[in-house]
């Protein structure tokens, strides 16, 4: 296990190395209990030694019993860190040490978080509940675009400010326009801008889509649920050289739900969820005791609920009875969510009836489906858009992201990269058949070396391949239900995508040509 | 010892498919292949050490790029194979990657680019924790040494994880000592700038032989251990951009949260002893008293509350000199005190704000 695992408490009660012995008299000294709590209980502490070796590690707060001496505490929120030393005289009361609230940077203009302005505030608490947009009932999806300058980097007087939401549409499952939120927002672009739109929309899945200067379109999923409120915070990213490539950073934005169509920059349970999900997108473990508290007792907030989900998930040892509680918690409070389904098949595959057709909101969310459907294919069908998107990836994190090309490119360099932007996973394909192949072969025992040379497709081709023109199923590779479901797992697409890749491999490329 | 030690040494800065070249690598190939073979340093017989890097001659067009991710598989190939056939052949393996790298996040590892990626061939990379593993478990060596001085950040889609072997199991035994950093924590950068040498560099492997020639040792020895908690402890690397100078079309001058300035330490066993040298003699440190403190006695405390400095009545600025760890100087007079770290090779200021009121 590396050793930037989290031990399995999260609440360290670290005991010194030696017995304390003073060196320098020889005489026995006491141990000193050091308490240490952060403002935030997704701050990660870590107390090191002079050794610059590390005694003990909490989440939110940590609890010590030392020799006397000079320790390092080292915080971390999010990407950032703050170290302090701490004097542990000989004979010392017990020593509490509380560490300010981090400020940490976040997409959503919370208070006590850097890259936010008051009026930026203002902005996304007065536009929240105005409906711009009506295109359903029952749910909402808030978008609260902007920009931010550092204090010490005035923009140049010759630009002039871009429209934070140019390119950010809110689209269908099938890919129709509900809302162009370049056009049809609330904005103000005179200082550092901002655009909001509230659109009010059917419970569902939609598509957040971003169009960039070369066409192609950045997009991932937001899930609208009965009676409650999506909101997604977004700074701006240089997706490129030039100023017009400076667009909405959806890949980095913040997402948060709210019941009454509120938003309160100062609410502590924003600011836990969007240190949640800095935590997964950076890899921490910050699912403290107090998080864990919250999933046990009460989820207010459901995407706290969905992030803290997942890291219980990165416990060496998941907590599966609470997950399976916030599983069952989230179900009731905000109705089938394709990460909230994502999250009970960490319990059991077959936990959930949910077809998911629409990919989920998080990175980790689909590669718990994926895995799933090496053994239920039916989870993801075969020309779903979940199905269709899952080898165009992005590999952001923690959001789940594809690219599309526009059917009709304008440029040459559009097309040629529509043309082969399914390769990559197929490529893969046949570099993994050669490895199970060459590891059968390998391998003694039935199917093995001495054996007769299986089909390309084994016991599966047969079924895949049951198709009205019985085809001459080519002799190499095998590719058995096992070697199907390790290509599942390894690829990580949905089984029906694997599937249909064999089928095309088998068939061939003169069948492919002559269609 | 190290005459059963080996390298595989990655080093691709020239990438048709993402211009501009990398130049770090290039510079930063030649300085640890230096150490690795130096008496002084790693000691790995020169022969032992198998470079694998861009060609001098420059290429640009994208099919004819080297290297390739056959070629680094065939020669990682080689190794285990001797594995299979000799069994435990070696004592220690180095693995050294720098070039253009990405976070995967489906195995949660990191890949370099080989020299023939591009955006649309993305299938061309290795996975170094990967290469490290399958070569930790496989029985060749005793010690693994993985480091990567390469970007951990996602951005374009990776569908497949190139793993050309297999998955990789950990035995779980703790027979295999291992040693693996990374320039990066998860979703960070690296970076190469301009270093006092007048060349580029990798910040990370900068960092990494200033750590190994001498300022990441305790006791006169660099071990996995010491070595990582130098990095963990030292600002190293933030030293080392405040130092240097961006290079190119990089205008982050260490402020953007996205460059790594602390690498990742995976694994840091102890028992890896990679060098052994004369204790490093004391950094030396510059205190600045407070006001109002002259004539007054100091004396100076380490980690573990013993007097390392015994008390006298020191000048403003107080010049002394003291091994790595953390100390304390105490006023009794005033009952102020400074804490203060030595690390890092770097001499050390005091500043007076520095005194506060002591428990």
């Amino acid at each position: 296990m590396p050793e930037n695992a989290i031990p399995e408490k999260h609440e360290v009660k670290a005991q010194a190395a030696e017995e304390g012995q003073s060196a320098s008299t020889g005489e026995p000294t006491g141990r000193v209990h050091l308490s240490i709590r952060a403002a935030d209980s997704a701050t990660e502490i870590f107390l090191i030694n002079g050794e610059f070796s590390r005694v003990a590690r909490g989440v939110g707060r940590l609890e010590a019993e030392l020799k006397p001496g000079i320790y390092k505490i080292k915080s971390r929120a999010g990407s950032q860190t703050r170290e302090e030393f701490i004097s542990l005289p000989t004979g010392s009361a017990p020593v509490v040490k509380e560490l300010p609230p981090f400020q940490f940077i976040a997409a959503v203009p919370l208070a006590d978080t850097t890259k936010t302005h008051e009026y930026q505030m203002v902005a996304a608490t007065s536009q929240c509940s105005k409906v711009r947009h009506q295109a359903g009932h029952g749910s909402w999806i808030y978008v609260f675009a902007r920009d931010w300058t550092p204090p010490d980097q005035p923009r140049k007087a010759s630009s002039a400010p871009l429209h934070p939401a140019r390119g950010l549409t809110l689209r269908t499952l099938d890919d129709r326009v509900i809302a162009d939120f370049g056009i049809d927002s609330e904005s103000d672009l005179t200082a550092d801008p901002w655009a909001a739109s509230n659109v009010e929309v059917d419970p569902g899945i939609y598509v957040l889509s971003l169009e960039m200067r070369t066409e192609e379109r950045l997009q991932q999923t937001v899930v609208a649920c009965p009676g409650w409120q999506t909101q997604v915070f977004l700074l701006q990213q240089a997706y490129g050289d030039t100023l017009e490539d400076r667009r909405a950073d959806i890949g980095r934005g913040s997402v948060l739900m709210s019941r009454d169509e509120r938003f309160d920059p100062t609410r502590p349970d924003y600011r836990l969820a969007e240190m949640a999900r800095l935590g997964l997108s950076n890899q921490r473990k910050v699912a403290s005791d107090e998080i864990r508290q919250m999933l046990a007792e009460k989820i207010e907030r459901p995407m706290l609920g969905i992030y803290a989900g997942h890291l219980l998930l990165l416990d060496e040892n998941p907590p599966l009875d609470l997950l399976r509680h916030v599983v069952e918690t989230l179900r009731g409070l905000i109705g089938a969510h394709p990460d909230v389904e994502a999250l009970s098949l960490a319990l059991d595959s077959r936990e959930t009836t949910y077809v998911f057709a629409a990919p989920p909101m998080l990175r980790r969310s689909w590669s718990l489906v994926v895995k799933a459907t090496a053994t239920r294919p039916e989870l993801v069908p075969l020309d779903s858009l979940a199905s269709r998107s899952a080898d165009r990836l992005s590999d952001a994190d923690p959001w789940l992201q594809w690219l599309t090309m526009p059917d009709q490119p304008s440029t040459r360099k559009g097309r040629k990269k529509a043309a082969v932007a399914t390769n990559h996973v197929e490529v893969a394909l046949e570099e993994q058949l050669q490895v199970l192949q060459q590891q059968r072969d390998a391998s003694p025992g039935p199917g093995g070396s001495g054996a007769a040379p299986r089909g390309v497709l084994g016991d599966i081709g047969a079924s895949v391949l049951s198709a009205p023109e019985e085809k001459p199923v080519p002799s190499g590779v095998p590719a058995d239900e096992d070697t199907v479901q390790k290509l599942t797992e390894r690829l990580g697409v949905p089984r029906a995508n694997v599937e249909a890749m064999l089928t095309k491999l088998a068939r061939g490329p003169e069948a492919e040509e002559s269609k | 010892m190290a005459q059963n030690d080996w390298a595989v040494v990655i080093g691709i800065w020239a990438y048709p498919g993402f211009p501009p070249n990398l130049n770090g690598p290039k510079n930063d190939v030649g300085s640890f292949v230096q150490w690795l073979t130096s008496p002084k340093g790693g000691a790995v017989p020169t022969e032992n050490v198998i470079k694998i890097i861009s060609p001098s001659r420059r290429i640009t067009d994208i099919f004819r790029a080297k290297p390739t991710t056959d070629l680094i598989d065939d020669e990682v190939r080689k190794l285990q194979d001797r594995a299979r056939r000799e069994g435990a052949f070696g004592r220690r393996l180095y693995l050294y990657f720098a070039g253009h790298g990405i976070a995967l996040t489906q195995g949660r590892e990191t890949a370099v680019f080989t020299a023939n990626a591009d955006r649309l061939a993305v299938g061309a990379h290795v996975i170094g924790e990967y290469i490290a593993d399958w070569l930790a478990f496989g029985g060749g060596f005793q010690e693994v040494v993985l480091f990567m001085d390469c970007c951990r950040q996602a951005g374009v889609a990776v569908p497949a994880p190139h793993k050309l072997w297999g998955e990789v199991n950990d035995p779980g035994s703790d027979k295999v000592k291992r040693l693996y950093i990374l320039a990066a924590k998860w979703s960070r950068l690296a970076n190469e700038r301009k270093m006092a040498d007048g060349k580029v560099h990798g910040v990370f492997t900068t960092a990494l032989l200033q750590g190994l020639q001498r300022d990441a040792q305790k006791d006169g020895q660099v071990t996995g251990e010491s070595l990582g908690n130098w990095f963990r402890n030292s600002h190293i690397m933030e030293q080392i951009i405040k130092e240097s100078q961006a290079v190119g079309d990089d205008a982050n001058d260490g402020i953007d949260p996205d460059i790594a300035i602390e690498p990742d330490v995976l694994y840091s066993d102890p028992r890896i002893v990679l060098t052994t040298n004369d204790p490093v003699p004391g950094l030396p440190v510059t205190i600045h008293m407070p006001a109002g403190s002259g004539g007054m006695e100091a004396y100076i405390t380490n980690s573990n509350n013993t007097e390392v400095v015994p008390r006298s009545v020191p000048p403003n600025p107080w010049q002394v000199s003291l091994p790595s760890g953390f100390f304390a100087a105490h006023l009794d007079g005033q009952k102020l005190q400074a804490i203060f770290q030595v690390a890092g090779g770097v001499p050390v200021e005091v500043p007076e704000q520095l005194w506060i009121p002591a428990l």
